[in-house]
């Protein structure tokens, strides 16, 4: 994991000054702060970490908190969970279509995939707004890409412009988590993962947003064979399409924000295969 | 509107604690020579949720006094509940039926006493045989003035000058019961914490008249 | 025989004095001003987000729930129960910190078949109704019990809503909880005056559903519950499941990687060392055989 710099002094560290009030990151639903990648344990002092103002009461739904003042917040959690494993020679993505807000249900059927080229998808939950601004910006940059240099962006280029676009925001940032999926120049399975304010690392699977702590643990014991002594065996793409379904399942059984459709997308050297699969509407 | 209203507007719903029931209200207390009406809308709510739309706001404390409730809604209610039980006991040991001022009075030192828990503004009325009708407005730092026109709650501030207009001295109990009925649909329309409808109560020394009028007759509405 | 009456009794396992315990207030609130974050933030209690709805009809009355219970934004339990009895012709659901409401109504069912007892009367609704607003009122809001009572009684069905700061109203249909205005929109769409025992089952199921599929806090099963005028009572746990995770299970070719083979289990070490307790042991008497003839 990439390290930023910090001051070499013990905390209490004052913290840079936000542009962002301090509530901006509070919600009662879902990722309190933004979840930045770090080296070094309890180091919640970096400057990019909105926090919560101590004893504020996050905002309950149900009838038992009172009438309550919104104050103007740029970010909103609108949930959803994003997977994708890679493979030998190919990777699969995948993200649910449910959009949501507090307790409420905005939508069953937004995409959480986006292909960039056709051989990359960027699957990302978290904001929808900044997904979608960042979906575009990058949009704008690769075709840039392409006009100047006559050919498609590889996957590790767009991994890197993700980094530097994320990281352009870094005292505002997007609020999204992104996974990004493809095969690379030599055709081998890619994936990246990512923290929202750009720091990255390419990695064998990925699973990040609402319903994230209920596949890792799974796909750690699955597919990178944790904690196993029997033997390991290499996986295809359907037997990983059927592992991801199932973790969906999982994952739609204990997180309120992940349901309705899951979407999943395998990549491989001759391009995106799409198909999707019912999740539970409750 | 209606949460703006409820917000920083009225005075009583400012003290609530969170997710307090408020009767964001209008209510209402009229007497009359040989009478008393009181008037009150229906609507109870949370923030801009109606909890219920057609509530019984005047409460019966005995047998010919009454007592218009705002502010929290679990205050008010524990509040009548005290002073009725103390009326009651009141009534059985002296023998004789408590007095408007006696339940007023009851209800101020209670509000008075406990004004740092509270949230409760109350107007008490109703009819006995030494004064007749009258009324007792007990606002929230449990002061008690008697009054010959009460209107309390968050509705009552846009009715103010109407009500000033509308009252005269010796109305008769039917154009008591207008005035009233006029008076709150008015402040129904302008006020988003009151609404459904109006539950009126008309004493006097024959005894008790509840009435109601369903939101869609009232006397003026948009 | 044996015996193993302890001569004195621990100080740690003596009953503790009756209510609530607040001795842990001030180092808690001590703990929150710290501004410590990560290890030491404060326990969560779990919530029920939930629908809860009651309704009166012709003969009696029609409770209904969903069976959700959810920690933050976690499923804690996805088959709970938020019916709860309180006299065997009162039922009352429950919405808010699931701890409070199962308590309160403990509480108050027992204070109520105490009264029973000493008067050999049925319970009525308004009895049960005032008891729990009184035990609400008292704790100012901090037991956070919502709560929608229903019942028969000799002046007939009843429905009470109660909130957690003790207020309380009296009303022909409520709905209570996070999916309250998705059931209510049901209710005050379809609700009519003297409906039949099943019309009102499907109303009340209805309204669950609505909260059930758009409510996130609120999910699963409903659960009914119907108390008739004549004194019978129908509990139905799952009268709907409209959310069944075998389909979607049935629909995967499950990967063999979910089996695990005996020996997947690392064995890091087989040393046993037995536990002594403190007090008592078989090892501290002289066991004597018991007598069979």
């Amino acid at each position: 994991m990439t390290s930023l710099p910090l001051p070499p002094h013990s905390s209490p560290r004052p913290l840079l000054t936000s542009p962002l009030p301090r509530s901006a990151l509070t919600h009662a639903n879902g990722i309190q702060r933004l979840p930045i990648h770090h080296s070094e344990p309890h180091s919640m002092a970096v400057p990019a970490s909105f926090d919560q103002q101590p004893g504020a009461d996050s905002i309950d739904h149900g009838v038992t908190e009172a009438p309550y003042e919104r104050r103007f917040s740029p970010y909103d959690f609108n949930g959803g969970t994003t997977l994708a494993i890679s493979g030998p020679d190919f990777a699969v993505v995948a993200g649910d279509t449910r959009m949501s807000t507090g307790y409420e249900i905005l939508s069953r059927d937004v995409s959480k995939l986006h292909p960039l080229t056709d051989h990359c998808v960027l699957a990302s939950a978290g904001c929808k707004t900044d997904v979608d601004q960042l979906r575009s910006v990058l949009d704008i940059r690769s075709d840039m890409y392409r006009h100047n240099h006559q050919k498609d962006m590889k996957v590790t280029s767009v991994a890197q412009m993700l980094g530097n676009t994320l990281y352009g925001r870094r005292f505002f940032p997007y609020y999204s988590f992104n996974v990004l999926a493809g095969v690379d120049a030599e055709g081998k399975g890619a994936v990246y993962s990512y923290d929202a304010i750009g720091s990255f690392e390419r990695t064998h699977f990925s699973a990040s947003g609402s319903g994230q702590s209920f596949v890792v643990p799974l796909l750690d014991n699955v597919i990178v064979h944790k904690n196993r002594q029997d033997e390991k065996r290499e996986l295809g793409a359907e037997e990983v399409v059927e592992i991801v379904k199932d973790a969906f399942v999982t994952a739609g059984e204990r997180d309120i924000y992940t349901g309705d459709k899951l979407e999943i997308m395998v990549i491989t050297k001759d391009g995106i295969q799409k198909s999707t699969f019912p999740l539970k509407a409750d | 509107m209606a949460a703006l209203a409820n917000s920083f507007l009225s005075p009583e719903s400012s003290r609530l604690k969170p997710g307090e029931l408020s009767t964001g209200t209008t209510i209402m207390a009229v007497p009359f020579p040989g009478g008393v009406v009181l008037g009150a809308d229906s609507r109870v709510s949370t923030g801009t949720y109606i909890a219920n739309r057609t509530s019984d706001k005047i409460a019966q404390l005995s047998s010919k006094i009454f007592c218009c409730r705002s502010g929290s809604a679990a205050d008010t209610q524990a509040l009548t509940d005290y002073v009725r039980f103390y009326l009651q006991q009141w009534e059985v040991e002296t023998g004789r039926n408590a007095t408007v001022k006696v339940a007023a009075h009851l209800m101020r030192k209670i509000c008075y006493q406990n004004k740092d828990n509270l949230s409760a503004g109350v107007i008490v009325g109703g009819w006995d045989e030494v004064d007749g009708g009258s009324v007792y407005n007990i606002p929230l730092g449990g002061t008690m003035i008697k009054m010959d026109c009460a209107i309390g709650g968050s509705g009552s501030t846009y009715i103010y000058g109407l009500t000033d207009a509308l009252h005269k001295p010796n109305m008769t109990k039917a154009e008591t019961v207008a005035m009233v009925k006029k008076s709150i649909s008015h402040a129904m329309a302008r006020d988003g914490s009151s609404g459904g409808i109006i539950r009126t109560c008309i004493v006097d020394e024959s005894g008790v008249e509840r009435e109601y009028i369903p939101g869609n007759q009232l006397p003026y509405g948009p | 025989m044996s015996e193993f009456t302890a001569s004195e009794t621990p100080e740690s396992i003596a009953p503790p004095p009756a209510g609530f315990s607040f001795e842990n207030v001030k180092r808690n609130a001590a703990i929150s001003a710290s501004g410590t974050t990560g290890a030491y933030t404060q326990a969560k209690a779990m919530k029920t987000g939930t629908t809860i709805v009651g309704t009166i009809f012709k003969g009696g009355v029609v409770l209904g729930a969903d069976t959700r219970a959810t920690g933050d934004t976690t499923v804690c339990d996805k088959n709970c129960e938020k019916i709860h009895y309180m006299a065997p012709n009162i039922y009352c659901c429950g919405a808010g910190t699931a701890a409070d409401t199962e308590k309160t109504t403990e509480l108050i069912a027992s204070q109520l078949e105490l009264l029973r007892m000493s008067t050999k009367t049925q319970s009525r609704i308004v009895t049960a109704c005032t008891l729990l607003k009184r035990m609400l009122f008292r704790y100012q809001g901090h037991v956070s019990a919502a709560l929608v009572l229903g019942g028969c009684d000799i002046n007939g069905p009843h429905v009470y809503q109660i909130y957690p700061h003790g207020s309380t109203g009296k009303l022909p249909y409520t709905t209570m909880g996070s999916g309250s205005l998705a059931a209510m929109s049901v209710f005050e769409s379809e609700w009519k005056e003297d409906m039949t025992e099943d019309e009102a089952k499907g109303l009340v199921e209805r309204a669950i559903t609505a909260g059930i599929f758009n409510d996130l806090g609120s999910g699963s099963n409903c659960d009914t519950c119907v108390i008739r005028m004549d004194g019978s009572i129908q509990m139905n746990r799952g009268a709907l499941k409209e959310n069944p995770v075998e389909p979607l299970r049935d629909a995967i070719k499950r990967s063999d990687r979910f089996n695990f083979p005996r020996g997947t289990t690392a064995v890091l070490s087989t040393e046993f060392v037995a536990h002594k307790t403190k007090g008592l042991s078989l090892d501290d008497v002289d066991v004597v055989t018991m007598d069979t003839n």
